[in-house]
């Protein structure tokens, strides 16, 4: 039956011409909003520098691009390059889908600088048992973004530092279809908060969750009483998008939000008479953000994991970070990068830069457990149930953490 | 005798024969990858991807078990009674208008037709955009009447409502034209023998009219409950079953389980599960509406 | 409802013209929104109120699209593959529903519910066995990878078999008695009957695969090949959707239904409508 079918398919290309695919291409999986100038470039270089070979660069939503990496690892049909927005390097790697480059590595890492040029967290959370599966293209962290005349109007000349300032001025820029903050519906954002307070996602030791602290409950029932007792913040636009914010803040309908480099392009071409800046984050008991960003795998099943290594090197030397980070405003994760001239002399680089160095990668260590996917999306839920129906932080977050150590303890 | 019996064995061997594409193609494209799928349904972790280890009913048990997929098949009855009787109640109304005289009737059936055939990716980018709560078109209407605007798909409350009137705004013109061929296909001497006892024309519609369209009802009905207890594409594109999980449909959980927690086996015993609940429903519309249409 | 036998007084008349005029307006107006937001420049886009009325006519976003990606190659991929679909429905589905119809032969009911049964089950659960069978055969990235699963459906046929079983056995009798073979009765006997049937699945089938996601997603590896479908995603930025670009692609995909549906509406309503009656 399928010998026939086979047969028949054969058959079929042959008279369809065929798609054959050249022996000399080179498959790369990138999202569609990173496919900017300099990336091209660096392509364009590869392909003039290894004559006959083309490099097939495909762009995706994150979401789509998953469900097609997932049928690709079940066939073998997959690319020889990919990026990923962050997770997925240890989830894969611990499949034993990815290919481990500590040769690659070992022979090269001298000379392109990796691991030592490389912000420490972003070579941790590319690791997995000590092993190198990925490394890291964009470094990002988000952090406090302002409406300067807004704040001005009502009598702040300078950025909150502190919760209680934070409070204050949300309150006081808040008008008739303005907020003073405008939260965002994925977990993450809430992550801030609850850093800033002072408590951790997950014990390594324990391999537990410990998101019921008393102050993962503070921080997350400070924005739940913005929204609700205070009226200060609406709340957040449901959707897998992260751009309802971004959106309110372009419109100069919202005084505050927080939001990385990704959002600084359509801030600025969708409203370009905005007066904005760019904060530190806030501190209550510690200064503290969520990091995140873009990072690059080789899968196990690369047809040229050497080209895909050079390639790779290409899209992270230094000349490529500057290039696409002064073009799009995005942060890098080289040492070298932040402390070039470059990025010192423009100020919006510079300010979300600075954020870097206290900043965490959130799921690092819960990702080697194999169940972060599970974890995360209890905590969405619990997340939801603070946010959406006002139920007590504190209640809700030990009886979904509860809930996510049984899974962990499985 | 022979003959007749000769003459069955060779239709039968010719329907056999005409039925070859058809048994070849759902044998390769549905029952092969079901039967794969529920070889998954006892492996833990991720068959036919990564790593995976038999589990026997484990992944089944969890299934029954789990206080969450009995939230979202309760949420995907909720929204597939809802949609389908919301489309049939509206299409009917619809559909007594317009099978009367009515000017510019082929147009105006047309018109309410037409976003039927509309792919959902653009039914939920228009929607989302009408209905975004700060920079959209209703709320803004609703603020020139004076009245307060809604967080539509983003409030526990009011996100399933909303998510089922978009799709009762999908399906209403199919569903009426149908009605209004059903309504138009209702003999002429049964009105006219209910006018001369004196029925007004709403007594006639709901003791003549009514109980005629049953078997159209039914067809309707079942062909829409299929369709929705099953439906991704509304919950995946509108709202990512939030807010709270309030718009979390069956299928999105499975899908979920399967393409972003990776648990490829779990998710297969989830789809079976939802098979059986959809096979069960089905079942039941014939037994409560009764065998009216020629189905089997 | 006849109106030699009822009229309608002046108030009713009122009631039931502005019921049909809020459903048409409610039917049209999302449409013509995105009509407008597919014109807006970013200015309107973001001007934080809703613009209806664009403050200027951006026809650049169009050529935008277009020169953002090989948009005429997508338009082309998505004629092939709902084209190809479309004509394997026509054929098979009312060869089939023929056999059902009007065929007697052993184990007919079991096996016509074993068709009916596959429309239980969401089509994603079987994509990713799908999938790997794809590979196996050597189709991935290929037209008929994308064609072949959707070449028939459970619906059609059924569809089909309930246009084919009113048609009088005696008509298929006769022609046996002349001594047509089955094919043949088919063809001359049972296709003609049921014309305004095929029109129906035709045009459904169509607009229907014309909308298909998520199998070409997969199946598709390089961007010459992709439909319109997955060919819009381009235009997503990493965190937020350049709305009026989207609505510009957004207008694209349904414009060659709504062309088609224009030019065939009457045959496409009627056809609809008949296919309700059995």
């Amino acid at each position: 039956m399928r010998g026939f079918l086979k047969g028949f398919a054969v058959a079929a290309m042959i008279g369809a011409g065929g798609s054959a695919a050249q022996a000399e291409t080179l498959t790369v999986y990138w999202n569609a909003g990173h496919a900017w100038d300099a990336y091209q470039a660096v392509i364009d270089k590869f392909e003039a520098d290894n004559p006959g070979w083309t490099v097939q660069w495909e762009k995706f939503q994150w979401p789509d691009m998953r469900t097609k990496l997932i049928a690709d690892f079940a066939v073998g049909n997959t690319p020889d390059l990919s990026a990923e927005p962050g997770g997925w390097v240890q989830e894969f790697a611990q499949q034993g889908l990815l290919k481990p480059l500590d040769e690659y590595v070992a022979r090269d890492g001298e000379a392109m600088g990796y691991p030592g040029d490389w912000q420490d967290f972003s070579v941790n959370r590319n690791m997995v048992d000590g092993s190198y599966y990925g490394v890291q293209l964009h470094l990002t962290c988000a952090t406090l973004v302002y409406n300067v005349d807004m704040l001005k109007e009502a009598g702040f000349d300078a950025p909150p530092k502190t919760w209680e300032e934070f409070r204050q001025i949300a309150i006081a820029t808040t008008k008739p279809g303005r907020f003073g903050f405008a939260p965002n519906p994925v977990p993450a954002y809430y992550w801030p908060w609850m850093f800033q307070a002072g408590a951790t996602y997950f014990d390594p030791e324990a391999k537990q969750v410990v998101f019921d602290s008393p102050e993962a409950a503070k921080g997350l029932q400070f924005i739940a009483d913005l929204i609700h007792k205070d009226k200060a913040a609406p709340l957040p636009v449901t959707g897998a998008d992260y751009e309802g914010p971004q959106k309110l803040f372009t419109a100069g309908r919202a005084a505050m939000i927080i939001t990385g480099p990704w959002d600084v392009t359509p801030i600025r071409t969708g409203n370009p008479n905005l007066n904005w800046a760019i904060a530190p984050s806030l501190t209550d008991t510690a200064q503290a953000t969520l990091a995140g960003g873009v990072s690059m795998m080789i899968p196990a099943a690369a047809r040229h994991p050497d080209q895909a290594w050079d390639l790779l090197q290409r899209f992270v030397a230094l000349e490529t970070e500057l290039a696409a980070s002064v073009a799009n405003g995005m942060t890098m994760p080289r040492k070298s990068w932040a402390a070039s001239p470059e990025v010192q002399a423009d100020p919006t680089l510079n300010s979300f830069g600075q954020c870097l160095p206290y900043a965490r990668d959130i799921t690092a260590d819960l990702r080697l457990t194999g169940k972060s996917a599970r974890v995360e999306e209890l905590l969405k839920s619990a997340v939801d149930d603070v946010v959406y129906n006002n139920r007590p932080a504190a209640e809700v977050l030990a009886q979904y953490a509860a809930e996510a150590n049984k899974a962990l303890a499985e | 005798m022979l003959s007749l019996n000769n003459w069955r064995t060779r239709q039968a061997l010719i329907a056999y024969g005409l039925l070859l594409p058809a048994i070849a193609y759902f044998a390769t494209y549905f029952f092969y990858p079901i039967v794969v799928e529920l070889w998954a349904s006892f492996y833990r972790g991720a068959p036919l991807i990564g790593e995976a280890r038999f589990a026997g009913f484990d992944n089944y048990v969890q299934a029954i078990t789990d206080e969450r997929v009995r939230r979202a098949l309760w949420i995907t009855l909720v929204y597939a009674v809802g949609t389908t009787a919301c489309t049939l109640v509206v299409a009917l109304g619809l559909a007594a208008i317009l099978a009367g005289p009515v000017r510019a009737n082929n147009m105006i059936r047309a018109i309410i037709f037409f976003p039927y055939i509309i792919s959902f990716v653009i039914v939920a980018l228009m929607w989302k955009s009408l209905l975004d709560p700060y920079t959209g078109i209703l709320n803004s209407i609703l603020f020139m009447f004076g009245l307060e605007g809604q967080n539509w798909l983003g409030t526990p409350q009011t996100a399933l409502p909303t998510m089922i009137a978009i799709t009762v705004w999908k399906d209403v013109g199919y569903a009426m034209l149908i009605y209004v061929a059903a309504i138009q296909g209702v003999p002429q001497t049964l009105y006219e023998a209910a006018s001369l006892d004196g029925a007004t024309r709403r007594q006639a519609f709901f003791s003549i009219t009514l109980p005629l369209l049953a078997p159209t009802t039914l067809f309707l009905a079942v062909i829409s409950m299929i369709s929705h207890l099953q439906d991704l594409s509304a919950p995946y594109l509108l709202t990512n079953g939030g807010p709270a999980n309030a718009t979390r449909l069956f299928s999105l959980h499975v899908y979920e389980a399967a393409f972003v927690e990776l648990n490829i086996g779990y998710a297969s015993a989830l789809s079976f599960l939802m098979f059986i609940v959809i096979l069960a429903i089905t079942f039941i519309q014939f037994r409560f509406l009764g065998r009216k249409v020629s189905y089997a | 409802m006849s109106a030699a036998l009822y009229h309608r007084s002046l108030l009713e008349s009122i009631v039931i013209y502005t019921v049909l005029g809020v459903a048409v307006l409610l039917a049209i107006f999302p449409f013509l929104y995105m009509l407008s937001l597919s014109l807006q420049s970013d200015a309107d886009l973001f001007s934080g109120v809703p613009v209806i009325i664009p403050s200027q006519l951006q026809f650049s976003n169009y050529i935008d699209i277009w020169e953002r990606a090989p948009f005429a190659r997508f338009v082309l991929n998505s004629f092939i593959i709902a084209g190809g679909i479309t004509a394997l429905h026509l054929i098979f589905d009312p060869l089939i529903g023929y056999v059902f119809a009007k065929m007697q032969f052993p184990g007919k009911g079991a096996m016509f519910a074993a068709v009916l049964s596959t429309l239980m089950l969401p089509f994603f659960i079987r994509m990713i066995p799908l999938y790997i069978l794809t590979a196996e055969m050597g189709w991935l990235n290929t037209y008929q990878g994308l064609i072949m699963p959707f070449a028939m459906s459970a619906y059609g046929i059924f569809l089909m078999r309930q246009f084919i079983l009113p048609i009088p056995d005696e008509l298929i009798e006769a022609a046996r008695i002349d001594g047509a073979g089955e094919l043949r009765i088919f063809f001359t006997v049972i296709l003609p009957q049921i014309r305004p049937a095929l029109a129906t699945l035709g045009l459904l089938t169509f607009v229907f695969q014309f909308n298909e996601f998520l199998w070409p997603l997969i199946v598709v590896s390089t961007t010459e090949m992709r439909p319109i479908t997955t060919g819009l995603t381009l235009f997503n930025q990493e965190f937020f959707t350049a709305w009026n670009l989207t609505a510009t692609g957004g207008v694209l995909l349904f414009l060659p239904s709504f062309v088609l549906f224009l030019f065939t509406q009457r045959y496409f309503i009627r056809s609809v409508m008949m296919s309700g009656m059995k």
